[in-house]
């Protein structure tokens, strides 16, 4: 590492997991609302995939705030929308090749 | 019987961490939305009160409530850090409605976390096999109850969760009382 750079601190890796967990959580959620277009009402019922998102919303709902306090004004990370609409892309490009 | 009195030690909380905006206890800040599974027999605004198993771990239980000896039939031997019970019958729950006097619901006192209350959205998720139900904006709360916005923000693309939150402890048949008042002008979406 170059002796001039700055180790980031605890914030910056607490940010940089959040980042990580919230996408990864977004595009869980894209993927289970692909799976409930394309599976019957029973299988949905069996996986109880909408109480799945239902959940996730609620989750997403707290991490909103974690993500935007940590963030502050930086421009370093994408906004909390940004995070939510890339996890989602990618979960249409695994599933759907979109 | 004397009306049972509320506090604002909730409110307070919000209060102090700074989020007093995100409380309501006298109407409703915006349109709310409540989910019900298809096919359901549980009542509208019945929150869960045992929980059950998903895909990626256990959807816990509402409301934290205890009976006259301090045990709650929610979790595995009355332990919250141990397995949620699970009703396939849905004769525990059965048993819980038809005594919820016999039970207290325990006050929310976190502004995050488990056991904090009935789940409220701001919008509804047509995909979901779900029958929607619309609360109006301006609704009269009732006393027992809370109702907290869990996000800063005020507008999302995706559903932005609400809390409805008991104030204080009180009886399980007087919050479940309360929340169907708080639906009392509720509209099929």
């Amino acid at each position: 590492m170059n002796q001039t750079q700055k180790l980031p601190n605890m914030s910056d890796f607490t940010l940089q997991a959040l980042n990580v967990a919230i996408g990864s959580i977004a595009f869980e959620r894209e993927a289970l609302m692909l799976r409930i277009k394309s599976v019957s009402a029973e299988v949905e019922d069996e996986e109880q995939l909408s109480e799945q998102v239902l959940l996730i919303d609620r989750t997403l709902s707290e991490f909103h705030d974690e993500y935007d306090a940590l963030r502050g004004n930086s421009t370093t990370y994408p906004s909390f929308e940004e995070v939510i609409a890339e996890g989602a892309r990618s979960a249409r490009a695994t599933f759907e090749g979109k | 019987m004397p009306q049972q009195q509320f506090t604002d030690d909730l409110k307070n909380i919000y209060i102090a961490a700074d989020k007093g905006g995100r409380f309501f206890d006298k109407t409703t800040p915006v349109v709310l939305f409540r989910g019900i599974k298809r096919g359901s027999s549980a009542g509208l605004m019945q929150p869960t009160l045992i929980g059950f198993h998903l895909k990626k771990g256990p959807r816990k239980p509402d409301v934290l409530f205890r009976d006259g000896q301090g045990k709650t039939p929610q979790y595995e031997d009355s332990d919250i850090n141990r397995a949620i019970a699970l009703d396939e019958s849905g004769d525990l729950t059965r048993h819980i409605l038809a005594n919820a006097g016999d039970y207290i619901v325990q006050g929310c006192r976190t502004i995050k976390g488990d056991h904090r209350g009935m789940s409220l959205f701001d919008k509804v998720n047509p995909a979901l096999s779900f029958k929607w139900y619309r609360i109006p904006a301006n609704s009269k709360i009732p006393p027992g109850i809370a109702i907290t916005r869990d996000a800063d923000a005020l507008h999302t693309e995706l559903p932005i969760h609400y809390t409805a939150a008991p104030k204080d402890n009180m009886t399980l048949s007087l919050f479940l009382q309360h929340l169907k008042e708080l639906a009392i002008d509720v509209q099929p979406v």
